[in-house]
């Protein structure tokens, strides 16, 4: 799959406007909210990441059955 | 129960503790009590009805199953969860928690992690606990705790 890239100009008071392109393509919305990080060390790459508004759901398949894992997990702090 | 019958169990302006349990059911989204820990953390948590406490202790216990999976995908959801998810706050273990978990747990022999998070409960000054472990009414009461748990299995929320 390639890779979508568009161009944003930064303008007075840090407002940048995400190119149309970037958002029909990541189906952003009105209101979305973003982390926006930076290494220092490598200043150039500014990540700019979706935060999600429901995590509903978001892991399916990782942790169950979740009481059994939990279960689990508390054990460890059980004597041996 | 009903969603008045929810409202009831968890008033409005209240800050509720999520157990560990109430999360993965949350970031699990097919279990039976999943829908419940929805209509909590999205439908009171997420809009600012009640503000969330997490114990420090459930921050370990949500990441040791992404991280042993070694999951890049997985770290960062829940990392983003605890981080930015709006209304929700982490609480450290300190030493007050730490001792408060001591009496609870010399009380009622209930197990450390148990005990330290329920102690969060009580150091946050949170009266609500939103939980799926069916031990944690009889501890809560043996402890004589000053607070309520809220069974996730007690809430059959979308049950016909």
């Amino acid at each position: 799959m390639t890779d979508v890239v568009a161009t944003a100009r930064l303008r007075p008071r840090n407002q940048l406007t995400l190119p149309d392109p970037i958002v029909q393509a990541a189906g952003l919305e009105e209101g979305a909210t973003f982390v926006v990080e930076l290494d220092p060390g490598d200043p150039d790459i500014v990540r700019l990441r979706r935060v999600r508004t429901s995590y509903a759901g978001a892991l399916k398949g990782l942790y169950e059955p979740t009481s059994t894992y939990l279960e689990g997990e508390r054990s460890g702090w059980d004597p041996r | 129960m009903t969603d008045a019958a929810l409202d009831a169990a968890i008033p409005a302006g209240l800050t509720v503790l999520l157990d560990t349990s109430a999360v993965l059911a949350y970031l699990s989204g097919s279990e039976s009590a999943s829908q419940a820990a929805a209509a909590v953390i999205d439908g009171y948590v997420a809009v600012g009805r009640n503000a969330a406490v997490l114990s420090a202790i459930s921050v370990t216990e949500l990441l040791v199953r992404p991280v042993r999976a070694g999951s890049a995908t997985a770290i960062r959801l829940v990392d983003d969860f605890l981080d930015h998810f709006p209304n929700l706050r982490v609480e450290s273990v300190s030493v007050d928690i730490a001792r408060a978990a001591a009496r609870i747990r010399a009380a009622t022999s209930a197990p450390t992690p148990d005990a330290l998070i329920l102690a969060t409960a009580v150091g946050a000054s949170v009266r609500i606990v939103v939980g799926n472990d069916t031990d944690w009414p009889r501890i809560v009461e043996r402890a004589s705790l000053p607070i309520e748990v809220v069974l996730l299995s007690e809430l059959p929320i979308g049950a016909p």
